[in-house]
């Protein structure tokens, strides 16, 4: 399916973050993460499934920057995101969404989304569905729902062509989950941004066009899953490297 | 788990937190204690300062209310004298560090063989260069030449009490004469009579400051003598040289107080003396030095006891500040611990446990870093500190209120977050 | 959005921490401010101390053929250090005259053998002011009637009651003096007080008669220069006593002194008197030292202090860091934000704390003694301006101990300040910004 694609849009460019044999270990020198090759396009909203702490949220902060890896390179749009500098990576590249929200508390939900960014915010908090008057209020008292569109926003705003949400449904209830995962997806195929999900949710996984699975320190890509539903219900197609997906 | 668990798991899990805050502890008592040790050190220091001024007071025959006798010499007082045992009540008055009285008379001195030691600008008449003008002294520290500067020691010793058969004469006297610290002398009082001759050692030379040719000195009996022809007897050999003559005593005396602030009280308290008929003396106060300082001083003290206030209040406004803020940090956590069932007042307790663990630990060592810290600043500025000395006292005072006012602090800080149900303080975090 | 606006929204939304701070700072400031007017304050009151020791100088110029002349004075006077009290003396002997040339009786009982040519006269004394005389300071006597002589008085003369009851003379009466040195010098002079004496004479029986208390005569400066110089318009003295403002420096004024030009310095003697202030050295220093220490400790401990609160208080915004830095805003945009607050916090208490401060000193102030009670001593002008002589708080010529904040030290709690701010945030600063953004967003979730 990969290769189908590629082949299709015969554009290496667009693989706009590359994995390169990425691999983590943490200082007690026990492995997390172990010769990670993945490519991610534009355009497209991708799930990462694992078990709890097999290392989905350090691949994350590995491809947003805020971590560098022990092995291996990560590119973005081709250049090494450690020789244009972690720092700038994040402030132009990547975006992220924390399962915490994580926004600065004595900024409004309109600050809060001009912080990195010089566009207006107000479209944009409307679009994600924030009235102009919830826009105004302190951001501890909006709802948790309405707290993430805040992060998502923020995200959208910031003007990078990736966003990284680190299960950005996890403290939602179903409908609101549906909805974050949603804008998610219209981020990914009206935005053309390429939305990487960490996750644990099949439900929240099955709205991505790409699921890959973490296990064990290495990646799986499986199918989409199955739209009608059934979950659990994976189908295993390739086991990518980098070199195989090269050559 | 108890309150008290919790308590001690949070200052070690959290050490980092607790390190900061025991710092802050430390420093703000040192702070205090230093604070207080200065104080003291102050006051002491003024008092010492105070007693420089050499105070005293003056106890004199009222020759007014004495009767008035004539003799060859001119009219002279009958008022009777100060005598050895009215000095001694007085002096066992609290307070007094020390007295003088002399009894004045012109010596005529010789070495050992009797040979006759001229003065130092000799007249040529023998029988008058001989003569040396002469103070009997109880402790000739006290004796106001020594007192104003006008002469000062330069060899051997001032004449104590309990010093008999000693004289001090001056260097340039010694010099001329080829005499030493050590040497004997005779002494006598009228070679003409029968009057004793003693022998005396020579204990102590002074030199002489003062200008003797000042006119402004020059209105008694002492000013007909050069000071370097003044000699200093002590009070048992001037009256066994003056054995024959009836008339001798003391005539005033002088009293040393080691605080002028106590000069009043202590005058009260000899005036109460009632085996003196206070009838036939006149007490006079000499502090003009004192009054002339005291109000500086008093303001230096007032200065530096307003700084340890000052000091003591920013204490404990840091203290309460810090608190505070530490709490309020925390309010995520009361929330949860209310959340599962905590009572209001655990969570208080516990954060009161918590403080009192790190006070515990910060108090005993601010009392001996306070030690040091004086110590250091002073000599990193070149500056003594040795008065600056933190007790025990200081320890448990500070140790004491330090305690009550974190209590209190800890208290104060919570309310705010305890006004609040738990749900709310929850719904505050992200 | 700049960091400068999201300083400026930390501080207005987060009340309460900004509150916390600006009231630490302002009262940090407040403490140092005020220890340091304590401390220049207290160095005037040390001063004062000092200059209350009454250091001074005498100049012996009796052997000099003319005295100390006025130029030579006003030369001294102008001599860096002199407290501008100062006492200046003259001493001769003259024979006493009525206005008709008929000698009056001096008395001769006790007197010792007198000098021929001085069998009939008596001791001038002359001085700025006949009160400070140590006849009148320390040998008893008392004026009973008439004014002291100062030097706005011109030919007057204080008496001994037995001297005028003898010659049956009151104040008003005039009476001559003659030069006893055959220089046929004359003068008229007035009696202007009569004094008397109540202690005994002790040198009775050594004295001569010229030196008796009862023959004494007090009287201005410029009749005794005239007797003793034959100046007409000028006034020439024998002795000076001059009082420094610092003891310590009397060497160095005395030293100054002698380089004046035009005196034969040789035949002067000059003594220095400061006793007192030996006395007190030792301890003036341990009081000034204790209050040097004081503020040291203060300043110290303060800055110490400053820099844990800065440190806990950044150390409760690990989290926002995380997020910054995960938002790709850089290390230094985010301390620069944090600095910026501080800055700005601190600048605002720094400007409350001059208020704070000032109110405090003004109250301390006025709690200080000297500001309260005048002191109670007598200057002695020459220069015949009475006004200045007898305010009393001149009469020390203490200054007054003035508790304010000087624009220095003003200037050196702001430098100060800020550094320490800036540095200590900097400094507390430093783990947080070392970590990387994972580890901070992993330390606060």
């Amino acid at each position: 399916m990969m290769h189908s694609k590629t082949k299709r849009n015969e554009v290496v460019s667009m693989n706009i973050i590359e994995l390169k044999n990425v691999g983590y270990a943490y200082e007690n020198k026990r492995k997390v993460l172990k010769a990670i090759n993945l490519s991610l396009e534009e355009g497209k909203m991708y799930a990462i499934l694992g078990s709890s702490g097999c290392g989905k949220t350090t691949l994350l902060s590995l491809m947003g920057g805020l971590d560098s890896p022990s092995d291996g390179q990560i590119f973005y749009e081709g250049k090494n995101i450690e020789k244009a500098g972690l720092s700038a990576h994040r402030k132009n590249n990547v975006a992220f969404i924390f399962q915490s929200y994580n926004l600065i508390d004595y900024l409004t939900p309109k600050e809060n989304v001009a912080l990195t960014s010089k566009l207006p915010p107000q479209p944009i908090l409307e679009r994600v569905g924030l009235t102009e008057e919830e826009s105004r209020r302190n951001v501890l008292k909006l709802s948790g729902g309405q707290q993430q569109r805040v992060a998502i926003a923020r995200a959208l705003a910031s003007d990078a062509k990736v966003i990284l949400a680190d299960e950005p449904t996890g403290n939602l209830d179903e409908d609101t989950a549906a909805e974050i995962a949603n804008i998610l997806k219209e981020c990914a195929h009206q935005m053309n941004k390429c939305v990487v999900i960490v996750t644990h949710s099949n439900e929240l996984a099955k709205q991505a066009d790409e699921v890959l699975r973490l296990h064990r320190g290495e990646m799986k890509m499986l199918d989409r899953l199955n739209q009608s539903g059934r979950s659990g219900c994976y189908t295993e197609i390739v086991l990518q490297t980098y070199k195989a997906f090269n050559r | 788990m108890n309150l008290g668990t919790r308590a001690i798991l949070y200052t070690a899990r959290k050490w980092k937190k607790t390190l900061l805050l025991f710092c802050l502890l430390l420093s703000i008592t040192t702070l205090v204690l230093s604070g207080l040790a200065i104080s003291d050190a102050q006051e002491e220091q003024a008092e010492e300062l105070r007693g420089t001024t050499g105070t005293s007071f003056t106890v004199s025959r009222n020759t007014a209310t004495g009767g008035w006798g004539n003799g060859g010499n001119g009219s002279y007082s009958t008022q009777e004298y100060l005598t050895s045992d009215m000095m001694e009540k007085i002096v066992a008055v609290d307070g007094i560090e020390g007295y003088n009285a002399s009894i004045r008379t012109i010596l005529c001195l010789s070495d050992v063989n009797g040979q006759w030691l001229e003065q130092l600008e000799p007249t040529g008449h023998s029988m008058v260069d001989c003569q040396f003008y002469s103070y009997s002294c109880i402790n000739s520290e006290y004796h106001s030449l020594f007192l104003s500067g006008a002469l000062e020691m330069c060899d051997g010793e001032m004449l104590a009490p309990s010093f008999d058969n000693g004289i001090i004469i001056s260097k340039e006297i010694a010099d001329k004469h080829g005499l030493h610290v050590g040497d004997t002398i005779q002494a006598v009082n009228d070679p003409f009579s029968n009057d004793k001759t003693k022998e005396l050692k020579i204990v102590g030379l002074f030199e002489v400051v003062a200008d003797k040719t000042d006119e402004r000195n020059n209105f008694n009996e002492a000013s007909y003598y050069d000071y370097a022809n003044n000699a200093f007897v002590s009070e048992t050999t001037m009256k066994a040289l003056l054995e024959n003559y009836e008339d001798v005593g003391y005539a005033s005396a002088d009293f040393f107080v080691n605080d002028p602030e106590q000069l009043e009280g202590i005058i009260q308290q000899v005036q109460k003396i009632t085996s003196i008929n206070w009838n036939n003396f006149i007490i006079t106060a000499n502090d003009e030095v004192y009054e002339r300082v005291s109000s500086s001083i008093s303001d230096t003290g007032t200065l530096v006891t307003t700084l340890i206030v000052l000091i003591t209040v920013v204490s404990m406004v840091l203290i309460i500040l810090i608190l505070s803020m530490s709490i309020r940090s925390r309010k995520k956590e009361m929330g949860i611990l209310l959340a599962v069932g905590i009572e209001k007042p655990a969570v208080i307790l516990q954060y009161t446990i918590e403080t009192l663990l790190i006070a515990v630990a910060a108090f005993p060592l601010a009392y001996l870093s306070s030690k040091q810290v004086a110590g250091m600043l002073g000599t990193l500025f070149g500056k003594t500190a040795e008065s600056v000395i933190v007790t025990t006292q200081h320890f448990t005072l500070v140790a004491t209120l330090g305690a009550i006012l974190l209590i209190a602090a800890v208290l104060i800080s919570c309310i705010p977050a305890m006004r609040l149900k738990p749900k709310e303080i929850l719904s505050q975090m992200e | 959005m700049d960091l400068l606006k999201r300083a400026c929204l930390y501080l207005v939304r987060k009340k309460g921490k900004t509150a916390t701070l600006l009231a630490f700072l302002l009262v940090m400031a407040t403490l140092v401010l005020t220890c340091f007017s304590i401390q220049s304050a207290t160095i005037t009151a040390n001063t004062n101390i000092k200059k209350a020791l009454l250091g001074y100088f005498t100049i012996n110029a009796k052997h000099l053929d003319t005295g100390i002349t006025e130029s030579v004075l006003n030369q001294i006077l102008s001599i860096d250090g002199l407290s501008g009290n100062y006492i200046l003396r003259s001493y001769s002997y003259a024979n006493y005259y009525d206005t008709d040339g008929k000698l009056l009786e001096i008395s001769t009982e006790g007197a010792a053998q007198t000098p021929a040519e001085y069998e009939n006269a008596g001791k001038i004394v002359a001085s700025s002011n006949s009160e400070n005389d140590s006849y009148f300071t320390e040998g008893g006597f008392k004026l009973t009637e008439g004014k002291a002589i100062t030097s706005e008085n011109g030919n007057a003369v204080l008496i001994h009651e037995k001297f005028a009851e003898r010659n049956g003379l009151t104040i008003g009466d005039t009476i001559q003096l003659f030069d006893v040195t055959d220089k046929n010098r004359v003068t008229d002079v007035t009696v202007a007080g009569i004094f008397t004496s109540t202690k005994e004479q002790d040198a009775i029986g050594i004295a001569p008669s010229c030196d008796l208390y009862d023959n004494i005569v007090f009287t201005d400066l410029a009749t005794a220069s005239y007797l003793l110089y034959g100046t007409e318009d000028e006034t020439n003295i024998q002795f000076g006593d001059f009082h420094v403002n610092d003891p310590e420096e009397l060497d160095r004024i005395m030293e100054q002194v002698q380089e004046i030009n035009g005196v034969d310095w040789n035949s002067c003697t000059l003594t220095c008197y400061d006793k007192d202030y030996q006395n007190a050295k030792k301890s003036l220093e341990g009081l000034q030292n204790i209050v040097f220490i004081a503020i040291a400790v203060v300043s110290a401990i303060c800055f110490l202090v400053l820099a844990l609160f800065m440190t806990l208080r950044l150390r409760s915004r690990i989290h926002e860091t995380g997020i910054y830095l995960a938002m790709g805003i850089s290390k230094g945009a985010v301390l620069l934000q944090y600095l910026l607050e501080v800055f700005i916090v601190a600048a605002i208490a720094l400007l409350l704390s001059y208020g704070a401060s000032a109110a405090i000193s003004n109250q301390i102030g006025s709690r200080l003694l000297s500001q309260v009670t005048a002191e109670t001593y007598e200057t002695v002008d020459l220069t015949q301006n009475a006004e200045t002589a007898k305010q009393p708080t001149e009469d020390l010529g203490l200054s007054e101990i003035i508790v304010e904040i000087s624009a220095t030290d003003y200037a050196i709690v702001w430098a100060f300040g800020l550094v320490i701010c800036m540095v200590s945030t900097a400094l507390a600063a430093y783990p947080i910004m070392k970590m990387n953004p994972k580890n901070i967003l992993s330390q606060m979730s």
